[in-house]
Formats: structure tokens, sequence, C-alpha cells
């Protein structure tokens, strides 16, 4: 348990709140704040308010003071977060605290509520704006707006949780560039997130709106707190795992938390999706879909570096070196996907016969029991082959071998996606499978008469998914060897060792 | 106190060809250094001495090997073992947004001194290390000297037994040079093992009890100062012979002739002579060097001084990693 008082005297928090918060910054961020809540929000809405059936302007004031608070606490916040770890090591004074007797928790949360200290204070001062606005908006009470506050806030933590790890991962803060690239990222992400706050702020959600999560019909706010607190739990789980380690010997999860957090995923998706008004076949299309992401995201989280793959070599000796090494991180891959593959079907119910689907998302028959493994265990393999040639890339040598492994795949999709279109989605069901092994998409839309019809070509296709996965094992299992193997450089000319000095 | 056990480091140079092996930045090193010592750690650009003093730290995972700080595993248990270190990194940074006390007041809380020690501790260290008329000021506006006693004083908040400065006399203007070597004997003295790196040889060799030799990564001498330099002011010896040294007579007036006595000496040889003085070298131990100094008095020659001679750490390490001598 994270202890109230130890957070307000954590060292790294209060080292924040001084860089960030002397007296005159905060004055002027007072004043630029006190402007805009005075002249330029009244100015805008000004404009807009006229006319019959407008929304009333307090409660325009209120959700538009709303809007900037998410934006400065997502946006504001976000950034500093993303510089805070990163620019440390660029400075130097990172490995300082990791020497320190901070625990790797006291470090995570004082990194977490105070490298947005400013963002957080903007937003303090929006506060009596908004409760203006609030005395004017009849139908808005002061519990709506501890609503959207605490909505806001748990959000704006799990956010920069997640920016802070990326940090974490950095090895040097980023240009001007990578923070407009960010900015756009998160404003897709948060994106649904303003959403709600603004459609709180403006109530346009009635009271008794809940989100439908499995067969209960769970309230708004206790819903979205559980999601954000636990979110802000997993990101927090790898920063403190991380955040004193060497970065050569980063790893984000153990293979059993990744597992775990993949679980957690799906455990969230399934229930939101509803499995139970999809049916069998598009639950388990979408489960599949958004696997694939959960797991791609595993598998990256799993791979191993050469630091890592030297020292386990060392560690393991000839067993380093062996077939299982060599197929990591395939095992967890394969058994979670095909695991969280069938857990939409446990809660999917047969559709109605009158449906008027198309036929490629037809549900299939208690019969096709083998299609839905096949498609699962397809699916799976073409996403090991992904994250083995990844695993292979990341071992080799050379300038960023993994961020080239990484292009080069987003490269392979990008023709293979333009092969698949522009083939259509009416193949012959042969030509389909052969397509297949190059496009796993192709999978996603094989029908019960698709499959039946030409069973032997999918099954061929699905043993050519497993040689293309075998071969980057091949050659993974190669680069362990030559790392095993490899003459050092930078050896000194030749001293006799015997007169080197000793350990005294 | 520190005991480094068959330590290695390889790592991949950013953009090396793939044919290209590993880069070993330190390679089976063993050393230990007993309590008390200033231990310098000397060698050129790339020989490791970063990467072996990170690895102590626990900033660094070594790829085989162990570190143990005080009878502590820095691997296993690095954060017990790091309260018996205060590190001083080699590009120092310290946050210039915060005031001088304010920074050591953050780490004194980040090393988790009791709160109420805080205070006084600091104050200790601002007098100690001259910076007490700074205390309110930002760090931005120190000077490089004032900052790097800062950081050392920022080392010492948690009264580590062991200190580890990486080129802290780096960019260092002579004033504030001959102030730090003072204030890394007075530490010395109080009872704190230092462990130190530089390129300054003389103050390395000013400063240091025992120095360690590093050439890319693998340990080419270490031992204490004094020995080191005598042994490598030796001239090159034949492998199994006695070891050698060099030595000077000093002659109060000119005109003796010193070297007929010594060539047919068995244990002399590549002598030089100059008019009041003759270096050669002694292959014999200290009875056998009485002996000759003995008969070389007693030919009348008008001696006023003997001397072993040694060379300065720069000769003696560029003769070493030159391999003359070993």
């Amino acid at each position: 348990m994270i202890d109230v008082r130890n957070v307000l005297v954590n060292p790294e928090l209060i080292r924040n709140v001084r860089i960030n918060l002397r007296p005159k910054r905060m004055f002027v961020a007072a004043i630029v704040v006190a402007l805009t809540a005075i002249v330029a929000i009244p100015s805008l809405l000004s404009v807009f308010s006229h006319g019959p059936g407008a929304t009333p302007v307090t409660q325009f004031y209120l959700s538009t003071v709303l809007v900037i608070q998410a934006v400065v606490l997502l946006y504001g916040g976000g950034i500093a977060c993303l510089q805070s770890i990163s620019r440390e090591k660029e400075l130097n004074t990172f490995d300082y605290q990791r020497i320190t007797r901070l625990s790797p928790l006291d470090l995570a949360i004082g990194k977490l509520l105070g490298a947005p200290s400013m963002a957080y204070f903007v937003f303090l001062c929006f506060v009596p704006a908004a409760l203006i606005g609030l005395s004017g908006a009849a139908a808005y009470t002061f519990v709506d707006l501890l609503d959207s506050y605490t909505l806001l806030l748990l959000g704006a933590l799990s956010f920069h949780a997640f920016t802070l790890m990326i940090s974490l991962l950095l090895s040097r803060s980023l240009s001007t560039g990578a923070i407009i690239v960010f900015l756009f990222l998160a404003g897709f992400t948060g994106l649904p997130w303003l959403l709600i706050v603004i459609l709180k702020a403006s109530h346009q959600l009635p009271q008794s709106t809940g989100i439908p999560f499995y067969s209960f019909n769970v309230p708004f706010t206790p819903f979205f707190t559980f999601l954000y607190a636990s979110l802000t739990a997993w990101f927090l789980l790898a920063l403190m795992r991380n955040i004193k380690r060497d970065p050569s010997a980063y790893e984000l999860y153990t293979p059993s938390q990744a597992l775990a957090f993949a679980g957690y995923l799906n455990f969230i998706f399934v229930g939101c999706v509803g499995s139970a008004r999809l049916g069998s076949d598009a639950a388990q299309l979408s489960s599949i879909w958004i696997n694939r992401v959960i797991f791609f995201a595993l598998g990256l989280v799993l791979l191993r570096n050469r630091e890592r793959t030297r020292r386990r070599l060392r560690e393991l000796g000839d067993r380093g070196l062996s077939w299982l090494e060599a197929f990591w991180p395939l095992p967890h891959l394969l058994g979670g996907i095909i695991v969280c593959g069938f857990l939409p079907l446990l809660f999917a119910t047969p559709p109605a016969a009158s449906t008027t689907l198309p036929a490629y998302q037809m549900t299939p028959q208690p019969s096709d029991f083998g299609l839905i493994l096949f498609r699962i265990i397809f699916v799976g393999i073409s996403l090991s082959r992904d994250i083995l040639f990844l695993q292979w890339m990341n071992v080799r040598s050379g300038r960023r071998p993994f961020v080239r492994g990484l292009l080069y795949l987003f490269a392979y999709y990008g023709i293979s996606s333009a092969l698949f279109f522009s083939a259509g989605f009416n193949l012959a069901p042969a030509e389909a499978a052969f397509q297949a092994v190059f496009a796993p998409l192709r999978a996603f839309l094989l029908t019960p008469a698709s499959w039946t019809q030409a069973t032997g070509a999918w099954m061929l296709a699905l043993a050519a998914q497993c040689v293309i996965t075998w071969f980057f094992a091949f050659l993974h299992r190669q680069e362990l060897l030559s790392l095993a193997t490899r003459p050092k450089k930078n050896l000194p000319p030749a001293i006799p060792t015997g007169l080197a000095a000793p350990a005294r | 106190m520190i005991r480094i056990d068959n330590l290695s480091k390889e790592y991949d140079l950013a953009g090396a060809r793939h044919e290209q092996g590993p880069i070993v930045a330190a390679d089976h090193l063993s050393l230990e250094i007993p309590g008390g010592e200033i231990y310098g750690l000397v060698g050129p650009n790339g020989a490791g001495k970063t990467t072996t003093l990170k690895m102590v730290c626990g900033l660094l995972v070594p790829t085989s090997g162990r570190v143990l700080v005080n009878n502590v595993d820095v691997e296993r248990n690095p954060e017990d073992a790091q309260r018996h270190i205060g590190y001083l990194a080699d590009f120092f940074a310290l946050y210039d947004d915060l005031m001088v006390w304010e920074y050591l007041d953050y780490f004194g809380h980040a090393y988790n001194l009791p709160s109420d020690s805080i205070p006084g501790r600091t104050q200790h260290l601002l007098l100690q290390f001259g910076l007490a008329a700074k205390r309110d000021d930002f760090i931005d506006g120190l000077s490089r000297g004032m900052k790097q006693r800062l950081g050392i004083a920022r080392a010492m908040i948690h009264q580590p037994p062991v200190l580890i400065l990486d080129e802290p006399t780096a960019g260092l203007d002579p004033q504030a040079r001959i102030e730090f070597k003072r204030l890394i004997k007075e530490l010395n003295k109080a009872g704190k093992t230092i462990l130190i790196t530089s390129h300054l040889l003389g103050d390395l060799q000013e400063l240091c009890t025992s120095i360690a030799i590093l050439e890319k990564g693998r340990l080419v001498k270490a031992g204490p100062l004094s020995q080191i330099l005598q042994e490598g002011s030796a001239p090159a010896g034949t492998p199994g012979a006695p070891p050698s040294r060099r030595v000077r007579i000093k002659l109060a007036s000119p005109g003796f002739d010193l070297r007929v006595w010594l060539v047919p000496h068995p244990m002399v040889s590549d002598i030089f002579v100059e008019p009041t003085s003759v270096e050669f070298s002694f292959a014999g131990t200290d009875a056998q060097m009485a002996e000759l100094n003995k008969a070389v008095i007693s030919t009348g020659a008008p001696v006023c001084g003997v001397e072993v001679i040694t060379h300065s750490l720069e000769q003696v390490y560029a003769r070493l990693t030159k391999g003359e001598v070993m």
C-alpha cells in the first residue's frame, strides 16, 4: 500500500516541485490562467452563444474550462513526464538517483506526480473558473464536477505513467519533431478520454448511463476509475521493475507478468465488446484482432537484446544454445494467444437464425471447431514469426538492428496489405490460402465453406508459416552460436599474463 | 573494502558492423582495494576505467564476474552495497534549477538520513567544502570548481566509507585542482577509501597510495604506487634474472672515472657517465648494493650521494603500456 504521508514527503516529488513551482513561475502561470478565464474564454463564447436553443453560456463556459484543464493535463503533463527520465539520462543526473536509497516505487511516484506539477498547478488555477461556471449551470451539480475531476485526474495519472514508462525506455530526451509526433499520437489516445470529460461536463450523459461490462451495467465513474487506476498500476509496475536497473538489462515485465497483463487487457476487452451480443464468430474475430496487437506488444516486451542474451549464454552455458532458447519468446506468445482466442467463445451465444450478416461473417457452427482452432493457431504462428524475426534482429550487431527490423516489418506489411486489397475479398479458397502465407490477414476472412473446400491448402499455408517461423528461429540460433564463440575486439597486444599483477 | 573478481563487460558499439566483435570494456579484471587507500585507475580513453567504476557502483551489470563492496555483492544487493559508496561521475551534472542547500537536502532525504539531521549535515558539508556563502545560490550560477566541490559534497552526504571519483579534476583550473587534491587527502586522512580515475597522472602520483593500469579492458599492472614506480623505472631485464634497478652515484667533484670500477662488476650494466655522476643498472639485492657502495667509497671516489632512480608515473605508464617493462 502507498502511504499518502510518505508520498507528500517523497524527496523526488519535493525536488520536482521545487524546480517547477518557483514563486515567479507560479505567478506567471496564474496570471495567464486568469487572463484566459476572464478575457479569452468569455470573448470566445460570446461568438457562439447567440441564437435560439443555444447552450446556456455558463454551461458552455464550464465545458470549455474543463476541456482546457484536460488538455493541460494531457499534453502539458504528458510532455513533462515524457522528458522527465530521458532528460536526466542525458544530463547524467539519473545515475545519482539510481544509487540513492530511494526505493524504485518512491522514485517512480516522485516523478509521476512531480514532473507534471506545473500542469497540475495550472489545472488548480482553473478550478475557481470552473466553480464560477458551475454556479450558473443549473443542470450540473457539484457532484458532477467532482465526477469529471476524478475521471480527469485518474486518466491523466494513467497517461502520465505511460509516458514516464516511455521516457524510461528512451536513451535521450526527445527532439521537437518527436514531441510533435507524440502530441499527434497522444491526441488519438487522449480523444476518447477528452470526449468523456466533455460529455460529463456538458451533462449530455444521463445519470443512468453505465458501461455494459459482461452481464453487468457498471456505472460510468466507477468503471473508468477502475480502468485508469488498474492501468496506472500496470505502468507503475513496469517503472518500478526497471527504474533503478542498468538500461541494458531493462525488462518491462517478467514473462508471467506480461501474460497477466495480456490477460487483463483481454478481460477488459471481452467485457466491453460484449461477446454475448456479437456471436461467437464475430467475437472470436474481434478478439483475435485485438490479441494480435496485444501479443505483438507483449512480444516486444519479451525480446532479449544482445546484452541479456550474452549474460544468459554465460549463465546457461551450452543450454543457452538449445532450440528452446532459439524459439524465445514463441511459447509464451502461442500459449497466450490460443487461450485468449478461445476466451470470447465462453461468453458468446449463437446469433439468431435470421441473421443477415455477409457470408464471411457467418458464425461457425459447433462442428467448425477445427476452423476456430485453425484460425487461432494460424494467427498465433504468424505473430510468432514476426516476433522471432524481431528477436533475431535484436541480437544482431550493427546500427540499430531492432529499429531496422521494425521498419522492414512495416514495409513488409505495407506491401502485403496492398496485395491483399488489390486481390479483393472473393478469392478461390486455394488462392486465399496461398496468399495467407504472406498476408495473414486473409485468415480472418476464412469462411466455413472455404475451410471445408480447401482444408489441405490451408493446412499447407499453416505449414509454410511454421517453416518461416523455424527459419527465423534458425537464424536466431546462428546468432546465439556466433555470440557464444565470436572473438572479442580490442584485445591488448600480447602481454604475458603471468606478469600482470594478480589480486593482492 | 572493494574486491573485484574476474569482472568482464562486453558490449557492442553503436553502429559497428555485424562482423565486428564486441567491445571488451573490462576483461577478467581482478583487484582488491583495501580500506584507507587512495587507489588510482589509470589508462587511456576506452581502457574501461569508467565502465569498471560504474560496475563497482552497481550502475552497470557486468557480463560476468562480481564486485564486493564491504563484502556485499553489488549485483545481488545493489542497495546494500550503495550505502557504502559515494559516486561522482565523469561528466557530472547537477540540477541547475535547485539552490545549493536544496540539492544537498534532496540527496540527504534520498539517502534516508533522519530528517532532523539533514540541515546540520548540509551545513557541515557546505562549510567543509567552502560553499557556505553560496548556500542560497542557484547551482546554475556556480563556477565549475564549486560545482565539482558540490558534487563531492553530494557524494559524501551519507558518509560513505568508499568514494568513487571518475575524472574529478577534468576541466578544473590549477587553483581548483590544488584545492581538490587537498580535499581528497583530507578525506583519506578521515578514513575514506577513494577509488579515483584521472588522465592527469601527476595528480594521481601525488594522491594515490596504489594504482592499477588498465589497457583495452585488461589489467596491465596493479599494486602500491612506490612498488610500481620502482619496478616501472627498472630497465628491461632478461626473464628469470633478479629484478634490476637504476642507480645514480653523485660525486662531489668531477675527475674521478667510476666506470673503470663499475664495468667489471657482474651485477652492473648500462653505465652512463656524466662529469659529476654516474648512472647504471644494478641487478642485485640491497645487501649487494651496500657492498658495491662500500667498494666504490673505498676507491677514494668523492661520493656525495647514492640514489635509486624512479621515473614519474607518466614515464612508467608510457613504458608499461608500450610493453617495455612488466
